[in-house]
């Protein structure tokens, strides 16, 4: 069979080109990938989200706790963000673009989240997500904490997330928020008090203290 | 709180955060995000129109409280009950050990959820739903519908039902999946499954991820295939040889549907591949080329129509179809032009030295071809990433010689510099 003929003929080395690809992989520059993403490359699409899903991820995570809609969002930010590269002035940027994509995004979600409550009269009773916590105490901390931030205006909630908990520089974390530093600062700081405020009713995190300050 | 004691809080709070990370997303979200993108691609009016549509939504908002009671309520969704109470979008169900729980839709579909399961209906629309679970076994009575979409999520697989009577288990400890089909016929994605994999009626498939396994074959022999006739997953990286030269069993996939199964499919005629491609809509026609027949169409097509199957493969993540329609094309064609182009596509689909094969062999066979430059400058490209110094600063050289204007002048140059700096 010809065609049969011609696969033997063009059959590559399957050792050396995956361990190219790799290589090139991993040389590759954001900015690289960005210009290739806009030059209609969909496998460097797929490189890109490869890359950077992860750190989308994690700050989604931080800001939403272990929710069901934890994927969705993240595949929100990607589906908005690969066709909307053109916007992005410095490729080099690409990483701290996306995470302000995914605060956006959760933002929506969460004043959505608030609206849905609020028409509707109920609480909110969502059950709680299965956690991947690798002991029962550090579950039970993150439990915590997401719901002290459930109880902030989700301006501080955000601020205090992604300065404190993803341990942003105040400048980056102001940039990925979408607001000048002093506004951060200000969100920050208020965010802050009424955490603490909350922290101190929460045994979880007075065990964690406690245990560290003996 | 003293300042200090609230750092330490705050950075037990974020330490906290990262020692239970989130399970990665799955799969399936990945491929949502890159079908997304392709569709985009070919309907670039598309970002225009959602700008208009959140104008539109932001206007609805600001109407308060009269449209609030619109904006919740979605007439004509899907509903469904929970043992004979409303079930709810999102909600996590478990069954325990010894029990099962039935879900029904509104529209006919009964999906039970087998004992031990943990899932959830994620999403509901007019024409389906999408059911996820982390582990245990979910069978399915979808009743068909020619616009019917059900889908079911098991880990990191993905099942796209058709309109059938399926059972779908999934074991994330042992790494297991199984899709057993007993009317009509689904498709599934996932690890060591190439592409989407057709399995109809009487199927069984099972993917082992521990032994990286996956096998296709008889409901009724599936224990006996378990023991015996274990089919190695296709290599990660797709070959030509897993796209033009299937086994029996992904053979019977490229085959047309049966003259009986066209019901379960719904009365809608089927579109032509090349229709869909000429409508930009990529996913869709190379889904309808697999349904016609990718073996017919990589022997029978004209060179036109294969490069634009491999275009319509490349827009939709399908690596393996792409290089297919390619290799054919210069199998079949090889004395016309549209081989040579064939050549250039099959070097910007590889990588590294096979990549430099083929835009050599097209600058062999077309040295001033429409793409005779963009070839001279990813063979510097290829060479590099192959690792070939010497090969590199070769076609650098010629590169700038053709083209010392082109946009891989500056590559080339800084290619010859390293020469001279060594």
């Amino acid at each position: 069979m010809p065609i049969m003929g011609l696969l033997k003929r063009e059959k590559p080395d399957p050792s050396a080109p995956l361990g190219l690809v790799h290589s090139a992989i991993a040389t590759e520059t954001d900015s690289a990938l960005v210009e290739a993403v806009r030059a209609g490359d969909v496998g460097a699409a797929g490189r890109l989200y490869d890359r950077h899903v992860s750190s989308v991820q994690g700050i989604v995570y931080r800001l939403l706790g272990q929710k069901a809609e934890l994927d969705d969002i993240v595949q929100e930010v990607f589906i908005y963000a690969l066709p909307s590269l053109e916007k992005l002035r410095d490729p080099a940027a690409l990483k701290g673009w996306l995470l302000g994509i995914a605060v956006g995004k959760v933002r929506s979600h969460l004043r959505s989240r608030w609206r849905k409550r609020w028409l509707s009269f109920m609480p909110n009773e969502e059950l709680p997500e299965p956690t991947t916590a690798a002991d029962d105490h550090q579950a039970d901390i993150v439990h915590a904490v997401g719901g002290i931030l459930d109880r902030l205006p989700t301006e501080e909630r955000i601020a205090l997330v992604v300065h404190r908990i993803q341990g942003m520089s105040l400048l980056d974390a102001a940039n990925v928020c979408g607001m000048s530093v002093s506004t951060f600062k200000r969100r920050l700081a208020s965010g802050e008090s009424r955490f603490v405020v909350h922290a101190k009713k929460e045994s979880a995190l007075a065990g964690w203290h406690e245990s560290r300050s003996a | 709180m003293t300042p200090d004691e609230q750092d330490r809080l705050f950075r037990g709070c974020a330490a906290a955060f990262s020692h239970a990370p989130p399970a990665p997303p799955g799969a399936s979200t990945r491929l949502k995000v890159l079908e997304a993108y392709a569709r985009s691609r070919s309907r670039p009016w598309a970002s225009v129109f959602s700008a208009w549509s959140a104008a539109a939504a932001s206007a609805l908002l600001v109407t308060g409280a009269v449209l609030a009671g619109f904006w919740l309520w979605q007439p004509g969704q899907t509903s469904f009950k929970v043992a004979g109470r409303e079930g709810d979008v999102g909600a996590w169900l478990a069954t325990g050990p010894g029990t099962a729980l039935a879900l029904d839709f509104s529209e006919g579909t009964r999906i039970s959820l087998g004992a031990g399961t943990r899932g959830r209906v994620s999403q509901v629309s007019r024409q389906g739903a999408r059911i996820e679970f982390e582990r245990g076994t979910v069978s399915a009575r979808v009743v068909p519908r020619a616009d019917g979409q059900w889908s079911f999520g098991a880990g990191p697989f993905d099942v796209s039902v058709l309109g059938t009577n399926l059972e779908v288990s999934w074991s994330p400890e042992a790494g297991q999946f199984s899709l057993s089909v007993s009317k009509g016929s689904v498709r599934v994605r996932g690890p060591f499954i190439q592409s989407p994999q057709l399995v109809q009626a009487g199927q069984v498939c099972r993917v082992d991820l521990s032994r990286q396994r996956m096998q296709l074959g008889p409901t009724a022999a599936a224990s006996a295939l378990a023991a015996n006739e274990q089919v190695p997953a296709p290599a990660l990286a797709p070959s030509a040889d897993a796209a033009l030269a299937p086994s029996a069993d992904a053979a019977s996939e490229l085959r047309p549907p049966e003259a009986s199964e066209a019901p379960e499919l719904g009365a809608r005629p089927a579109e032509s591949w090349r229709a869909l491609v000429q409508a930009g809509r990529h996913p869709e026609a190379v889904l309808a080329a697999e349904r016609a027949g990718l073996l017919s169409i990589y022997r029978a097509a004209s060179a036109e129509d294969l490069l634009e199957l491999s275009g319509a493969a490349r827009l939709s993540g399908r690596p393996d179809v792409e290089r297919a329609a390619l290799l054919a094309c210069r199998e079949r064609h090889a004395a016309q032009p549209a081989a040579a182009r064939a050549a250039y596509l099959l070097g910007r689909a590889s990588a590294g030295a096979e990549a430099a094969k083929w835009f050599e062999l097209y600058l062999r066979e077309q040295p001033r071809g429409l793409l005779s430059r963009e070839a001279s400058g990813r063979l510097i490209e290829s060479y590099q990433r192959a690792g070939n110094r010497s090969a590199a600063l070769k076609a650098a050289s010629s590169y700038l010689a053709a083209h010392p204007d082109g946009p891989h002048a500056a590559l080339a140059r800084q290619v010859l510099a390293t020469r001279s700096r060594n």
